[in-house]
């Protein structure tokens, strides 16, 4: 492949961005990577709580840890109080790394697998508030039952392998394994229902059954891929589970802090181009809504689903 | 449209208990008692007036509507017509609009870029007098918006760096010879804001910021239900907010720096003509948006960004429900909208973006002629202008 310098401009999927914002009930707020808050009004629950974003220098020459102010900072902007979990879906730095402090500031548990939980209490959390799921058995949080199941991470996987020892920050980031990949799956009491897939992997068949109307979609390092994998990734994904809506994941420049604006990944690590070529093919084709997240902002992508429970 | 209908009491006019039937809040005499307290022949002497004037029918003159009561009273929309007419820097539209702010006719006229006043003028003068017919009631009132700042005591632009030859120009005596109804005179933004109070947003929210995104970019800012014009009338006018992404770059307006420099259209234009590009008109790029060209909805979409980081101040500033995009560029209104949210989201205060939403301009590129239909109507019916006119003391009224 062609070297390419620059990156994707994130501005020509401008009308991408246009999920409805959330009046009431059940809201989906990005910010940034694979976080994902989802709130009732009453519970609220987190994957990833990724916001340190450390420099690209500072990951590749130095010893990363949780930026606790950055972190503060954004937990009060997305006025973020209280969370019953924290999951990661993976436990890549670009994912885990704050895993920990945000539970621990905001009374939620730590919940995932095996390695999440040893980097958990690796940085320091309560054991008590680390848990350590069984895939497929669905765990409740309030209103909302996540139910956890066997992934795989999207090629290349830069730091394979499970987190053995417990990971204590400052660390570098190839100490972040990747651990576990997870495909979620939130059914909230309302009878609302998505996938959170926070990589662009997939396990053929894992989701073959079950169901969910919005597929939030990790498209980090797709645009790399061949386009008979980016098919395939979304008819092991959006297609098994049946959603009607997808709201793309993991396509911003995590080298940078979230209160600068977000621009995609540099060509040097995917293409947005091309995965956006191959997938807006296949949305049109299968009528399925195509959107872009927009940063800090409470969105309801359920309510353009007509109701069909 | 009309105010909110405050509740005058024993002091009502019968310009009063117009407005309140305009408003829906009384629909008959027992109801008009009951709101204002007015004795019963208080009531009917200002009915019969407001009768006598032919601004409201009574019980038996209304058509048979099935069911409406005899005593019923209806504010008669034909009783007399306002004009609007919404100048702008290449083209001019006009309009006759029935006293229910219904359209009967419109009709618009290109002129040269930068036409002064006297070229432009007399051409909308007789756009007029096509529009209005022998058989039409009375004109009661004009409503004309001016790009840019509008002076709200003289009624005459002011430091509006594309329309020079229009500052300080009093613009009644070209339509004198059509009518000597009163003349509104109002800023394009504060039009803009006011065309969402006629069965627009206004109607439902009463903090709102109305974004006109065109040639230049300018706010219409309605707060706790009022229009907010500023003590010279120069509320709104943030394409001249100077910004670190415009450093350097000199305004039309005469500053250096303005956000139009990066995100006025008149600036995206430019940029893609010194480029080469066929593009004439800020129009022709929201076109190619609209049908999809990345790169235009790229220019469109950073342009929003960049007006979004101003308007996130205003939006710490005033707190409103809505946003509202009205303008050439929000023709392309998903990609508008999801540059200037992604600004705002990110820039505004948590509190302030909880609830807030961004939403179309309820009449798109008829706004101006909605605006300047509501800047007329809610003069001439105003309480004191009917009062005035019932005296036989008000001006105009006749063609």
């Amino acid at each position: 492949m062609r070297f390419k310098v620059g990156r994707p401009h994130i501005g020509r999927y401008a009308d991408r961005f246009d999920l409805p914002g959330s009046t009431s009930g059940l809201a989906a707020t990005f910010l940034g990577v694979s976080s994902l808050l989802l709130d009732d009004g009453e519970t609220a629950v987190l994957t990833d709580g990724y916001f340190s974003r450390p420099s690209l220098a500072r990951v590749g020459l130095g010893r990363i840890a949780p930026d606790e102010a950055r972190i503060r900072s954004v937990l009060d902007r997305a006025r973020i109080d209280r969370l019953a979990a924290v999951a990661p879906v993976h436990t890549h730095f670009d994912h885990a790394l704050d895993s920990a402090v945000v539970a621990r500031q905001t009374g939620a548990v730590v919940a995932g697998g095996t390695s999440a939980a040893r980097l958990a209490r690796g940085a320091g959390l309560d054991p008590d508030r680390v848990r350590v799921v069984t895939p497929g058995e669905p765990v409740s949080f309030g209103g909302f039952a996540l139910t956890w199941i066997q992934s795989e991470h999207c090629p290349p996987d830069r730091f394979p392998g499970e987190i053995a020892e417990p990971v204590v920050p400052p660390a570098r980031a190839r100490a972040y394994r990747c651990g576990e990949a997870w495909s979620i799956l939130v059914e909230h009491a309302g009878g609302r229902t998505a996938l959170v897939q926070g990589s662009a992997g997939f396990v053929p068949g894992a989701l073959a059954g079950r169901d969910a109307e919005v597929a939030y979609l990790g498209v980090g390092q797709l645009g790399i891929q061949s386009h008979d994998y980016i098919r395939t990734y979304w008819a092991q994904t959006v297609e098994a589970v049946g959603a009607r809506e997808v709201v793309l994941l993991h396509w911003d420049d995590f080298f940078r802090p979230l209160d600068q604006p977000l621009r995609a990944l540099p060509y040097a690590g995917d293409d947005l181009d091309v995965t956006m070529t191959v997938l807006t093919d296949l949305a049109d084709r299968q009528g399925v809504g195509l959107h872009f997240p927009t940063v800090w902002r409470a969105e309801d992508p359920w309510s353009l689903i007509a109701p069909s429970r | 449209m009309a105010e909110m209908a405050s509740v005058p009491g024993t002091s009502a006019t019968a310009g009063d208990l117009l407005a309140l039937l305009r408003s829906g809040a009384a629909a008959t005499r027992s109801d008009l008692r009951r709101v204002t307290g007015l004795s019963r022949s208080a009531v009917v002497s200002r009915v019969n007036a407001l009768a006598d004037a032919g601004l409201v029918l009574v019980g038996a003159e209304l058509p048979s509507t099935g069911g409406r009561p005899p005593g019923s009273l209806v504010f008669n929309t034909d009783a007399g017509t306002v004009l609007a007419v919404a100048i702008g820097r290449s083209r001019s539209q006009v309009a006759v609009f029935d006293l229910g702010g219904r359209e009967l006719g419109s009709s618009a006229v290109d002129h040269e870029v930068g036409a002064g006043p006297e070229a432009v003028m007399p051409v909308v003068a007789t756009q007029l007098r096509t529009l209005l017919s022998d058989d039409m009631p009375p004109v009661l009132g004009v409503g004309l918006s001016l790009p840019g700042t509008v002076d709200p005591v003289r009624a005459v632009s002011v430091d509006t760096p594309v329309m020079a030859g229009w500052d300080g120009v009093e613009l009644a005596p070209y339509l004198a010879d059509l009518t000597r109804a009163p003349l509104i005179v109002a800023g394009d933004t504060d039009i803009l804001a006011r065309s969402e109070r006629r069965d627009g947003h206004a109607t439902r929210y009463r903090d709102l910021l109305v974004v006109k995104a065109s040639t230049g970019l300018g706010l219409g800012i309605i707060a706790d239900g009022r229009i907010v014009s500023g003590s010279r009338g120069g509320a709104g006018e943030i394409g001249h907010t100077k910004v670190a992404a415009a450093a350097g770059r000199p305004c039309r307006c005469g500053a250096i720096g303005c956000v139009e420099t990066v995100a006025g259209g008149w600036a995206l234009v430019a940029a893609l003509q010194a480029e080469g590009r066929p593009i004439g008109h800020i129009r022709d790029l929201v076109a190619l948006a609209v049908a999809g060209a990345p790169d235009a909805k790229q220019l469109l979409r950073e342009s929003a960004r960049q007006l979004g980081e101003v308007l996130a101040v205003a939006i710490n500033l005033l707190n409103p429900q809505v946003v509202v995009l009205g303008g050439d560029m929000a023709a392309a209104f998903d990609v508008y909208a999801a540059g200037v949210r992604e600004s705002v989201y990110a820039l505004s205060t948590a509190l302030a973006t909880s609830d807030l939403q961004v939403l179309p301009s309820t009449y798109g590129d008829r706004a101006g002629l909605v605006g300047c239909a509501v800047a007329a109507l809610d003069e001439v019916l105003s309480p004191a202008a009917v009062d005035r006119r019932l005296r036989g003391a008000g001006s105009g009224g006749t063609r």
